[in-house]
């Protein structure tokens, strides 16, 4: 029915005005009475998620009836897509992206309001700040971007298609668990705005902040690994992570988020962590909407980039700064510097090393994102920053953070003293010495310098780790359940594995372009791959050539390997679907070029050493933030008025 | 350990750190959003070459000086295989070195040359000689910003033209061909 996709647009106006109401309704608290605004907030709220979720629900109706009078499903989608990804396809543009945002926004607050019970006005300003930011959001996408824009009456037959890039498993999952973690940093932040309004006790703010930071870092985490992943194989570049803008606007609320996650703890005993508590939850978000101005502007040239209109980017740039700048203005007239005796030795001291490393990270990376940025405006010049700058400047203080995470869980508050870490550190001292004048011998590659003192941080944060893990296991087990400990340790060898995976996929790995006919083969590094044959294959909107490659590796099973070149008709694109035998120790990765010249093809082959580490400990990093989410209870104390 | 600023005065600095902050970063971003299309960096001064001694990107043995770049007018690019741009510029210097004979030499910044090497085996080589710059020091002295960037030399090895980001063909025929010209008939 032609009528059906103006209920979602009707539904977002109305999810739009109940936000709006929510807001005047947190403001009018004192005439109305405390308890009766809370009331009728709680009702707004859920009214405004319906309304989202209806809104959301009626564009993927759209998009599942192949509804092209609908000018956004015309955009993405094609008659010929399956199911999944049409439905998918809502977040395979801008639009359609930014319901999305709102969508989820929309549930973390009716999250909010399920989780706080009791009126107060404390959670009486956090629905209020949520709010407002939903009725920013939605107002965006009304104003500038609507997905329930008709083509009417001249409705298209067939659509232009999903961008083929997009058409794979990794985009079902990417982006809701990614936009999951940015949109719920929007909790702390509302939560820190409400408490700055009226301020009380700290530390209950901390408690009452646990559980969305560490839900939201989780998904954060998982997002970047799944997407780095995606990359890896789909993109047909073989890489991992390419500072792309878009990743950087990923990695900088992740950055700040791990400050945030563990400052929140540190709060929660230590009141003097309030201030970086009330700094870091509005610093993060910031860098979430951030990011979303830069994706959504068009401002910046990747990968990701949608269709550029200054109009939307002038929109979301005076939203952003308005709701960050009053919330720091109010963050620097409200904040109360506590007395505080801080000794660089002890966990507070560590804690605020890290934080401080953090935040220098997270201004690194914005200063390489935004640079060529800069030069494109206005010297109109496509510059780019590229690997080197990010390499050289982050991976000193990476490896400085590595080394401070195999002993600061074991450093105690307040004070300690090098004493009692004396004997540890001559065994670690001692035996690194011993490890790094023989590793020559006994590591089978040749290694660097610095990979090979990467490594051996890494090697000592996954023992120190792995101990401790298993004696935190066995009390696990015997009753003492302390989710915060076993989550720490989960987290902290991930990194270490990751780490593990960089240092030596970037040392080890090899890549080559051959030109191959069908019966030739070339050997790199004692395995031999063979192009056995090229056969045509075809899919509903694609056709293309697949490769047989057999992969002979030294006293090895043969491997059978499919690599293939698509070109999917509706977009006239060509899609490099590469062909991957993966283990634990290595990857064999086929990517098909293009056909040289008669019958002969142009094939990228790689041998990817411990490739598989990387997203190993991005997972572990992510199940440790799940671990502590789910033990974290919702603290029942309302001491906050 | 740590720089403190107490008392009224170090609130009111700190407010006013972020939120300047806040209001450049802003500024800049609206900036960001307009484009001056027509901006390039001013060379104010002409200026000669530094001294360096750097091996052949294609082969590492071959040291070359500055002395290799002189006799005509000639371009240099500076330029990476991990930089998109660089990538995508590619064909539009292969037409330049098919089209004109000006020599053209290549500084590859930072790079693998493993993939460098690979690249230009694979797209072909319009480079008269390609100076592998890994640590950067060539670069840095040379006074790049970022790649891409073109230099137009006499046959002094004077730098008289400087151009940030990729080279277009009308910005070529405009600006570079005529002063190439200029700059080799004052040569003779």
């Amino acid at each position: 029915m032609i009528w059906i996709p103006e209920l979602g647009h009707l539904a977002l106006i109305f999810s739009l005005y109940l936000s709006l109401f929510s807001c005047g309704l947190a403001l009018a608290k004192n005439q109305l009475g405390l308890a009766l605004a809370w009331k009728l907030v709680r009702s707004n709220i859920i009214g405004q998620a319906f309304f989202g979720i209806l809104s959301f629900g009626v564009l993927l109706l759209a998009f599942a009836q192949d509804d092209f009078s609908v000018a956004y499903v015309a955009h993405n989608s094609t008659t010929e897509l399956a199911l999944i990804y049409k439905l998918c396809a809502l977040w395979g543009g801008h639009e359609g992206s930014m319901l999305l945002w709102y969508l989820i926004l929309c549930l973390w607050s009716l999250w909010f309001i399920v989780k706080a019970k009791a009126s107060s006005v404390f959670n009486l300003n956090t629905a209020g700040v949520l709010a407002l930011l939903g009725a920013g959001f939605s107002l965006f996408i009304l104003k500038t971007s609507n997905p329930f824009t008709r083509l009417l009456p001249n409705i298209p037959i067939n659509g232009a298609d999903l961008n083929p890039l997009l058409q794979d498993p990794g985009f079902i999952l990417h982006p809701p668990i990614l936009y999951l973690g940015y949109v719920g940093f929007a909790l702390p932040f509302a939560m820190a705005l409400a408490y700055l309004l009226a301020p009380d006790n700290i530390q209950v703010l901390a408690q009452k902040m646990q559980s969305p930071v560490r839900w939201a870092w989780s998904f954060l985490t998982l997002g970047i690994t799944l997407g780095s992943w995606w990359a890896y194989y789909e993109l047909g570049w073989g890489g991992w992570w390419f500072w792309d803008p878009v990743e950087n606007a990923s990695l900088m609320p992740w950055l700040g988020g791990t400050a945030l996650l563990h400052s929140v703890r540190a709060a929660s005993k230590r009141a003097q962590f309030g201030n970086w508590l009330l700094f870091l939850a509005l610093f993060c978000f910031s860098m979430s909407m951030l990011g979303t101005f830069l994706v959504r502007s068009g401002i910046l040239t990747s990968v990701h980039a949608f269709a550029a209109d200054p109009g939307r980017g002038r929109f979301i740039l005076i939203f952003i700064t308005l709701t960050v700048g009053a919330a720091f203005l109010l963050y620097g007239l409200r904040y109360q510097a506590m007395p505080w005796q801080l000794r660089l030795f002890s966990k507070e001291g560590l804690l605020v090393t890290l934080n401080t490393l953090l935040v220098v990270c997270v201004a690194i990376v914005l200063l390489g994102t935004l640079y060529p940025m800069f030069a494109d405006a206005w010297f109109n010049q496509q510059l780019s920053v590229g690997p080197p700058y990010f390499n050289k400047v982050l991976i000193p203080i990476f490896l400085l953070l590595m080394m401070l995470m195999s002993f600061a869980p074991y450093i105690r508050w307040s004070q300690d003293s090098w004493q009692r870490f004396k004997r540890p550190l001559i065994y670690i001292g001692g035996s690194s010495v011993i490890f790094g004048g023989v590793s020559r011998w006994l590591l089978p590659w040749q290694l660097d310098a610095l990979a090979l003192f990467g490594l051996l941080v890494a090697a000592i944060l996954i023992l120190v780790t792995l101990y401790s893990l298993v004696k935190g296991l066995k009390k696990f087990f015997y009753g003492q359940r302390r989710f915060d400990t076993l989550a720490m340790h989960c987290g902290h060898l991930g990194i270490s594995v990751l780490a593990v995976g960089i240092i030596l996929t970037s040392a080890l790995s090899v890549e080559k372009d051959v030109l191959l006919k069908p019966g030739e083969a070339t050997v790199i590094n004692g395995t031999t791959f063979k192009l056995e044959g090229l056969e045509s294959t075809w899919g509903p909107n694609f056709e293309g050539v697949k490769a047989n490659f057999s992969v002979q590796r030294a006293n090895k099973a043969m491997i059978q390997l499919f690599p293939e070149k698509r070109f999917y008709m509706p977009r006239e694109m060509p899609i490099t679907e590469t062909a991957i035998y993966a283990n634990i120790f290595m990857d064999y990765y086929i990517a098909l070029g293009e056909p040289v010249a008669d019958n002969q093809w142009s094939v990228k082959i790689c041998l990817k050493p411990f490739v598989r580490w990387l997203w190993l400990g991005g997972l572990m990093i992510a199940l440790g933030g799940l671990i502590a989410a789910l033990g974290t209870r919702w603290p029942t104390t309302q001491v906050i008025n | 350990m740590m720089l403190r600023v107490n008392g009224q005065w170090g609130r009111r600095l700190h407010l006013a750190i972020i939120l300047l902050s806040i209001a450049g970063l802003s500024y800049l971003l609206w900036q960001g959003l307009k484009a001056n299309p027509n901006y390039q960096p001013p060379l104010h001064k002409l200026k000669a070459l530094p001294d360096f001694s750097l091996p052949n990107a294609l082969c590492p043995e071959q040291l070359i000086t500055p002395m290799a770049w002189q006799g005509q007018p000639a371009l240099i690019h500076i330029w990476a295989s991990w930089c998109q741009s660089c990538i995508a510029e590619h064909k539009m210097v292969q037409q330049i070195h098919q089209a004109y004979d000006w020599p053209i030499y290549g500084v590859v910044y930072q790079d693998d040359m493993q993939m460098v090497q690979q690249w230009l085996a694979h797209q072909g080589n319009p480079y008269q000689s390609l100076v592998a710059d890994e640590q950067g020091s060539l670069v840095v002295a040379l006074g790049t910003l970022a790649t891409p960037e073109w230099l137009v030399l006499d046959a002094k090895g004077v730098i008289h033209l400087r151009h940030l980001g990729p080279l277009t063909e009308k910005k070529f025929k405009q600006q570079f061909l005529p002063l190439l010209q200029h700059l080799k008939q004052e040569h003779l």
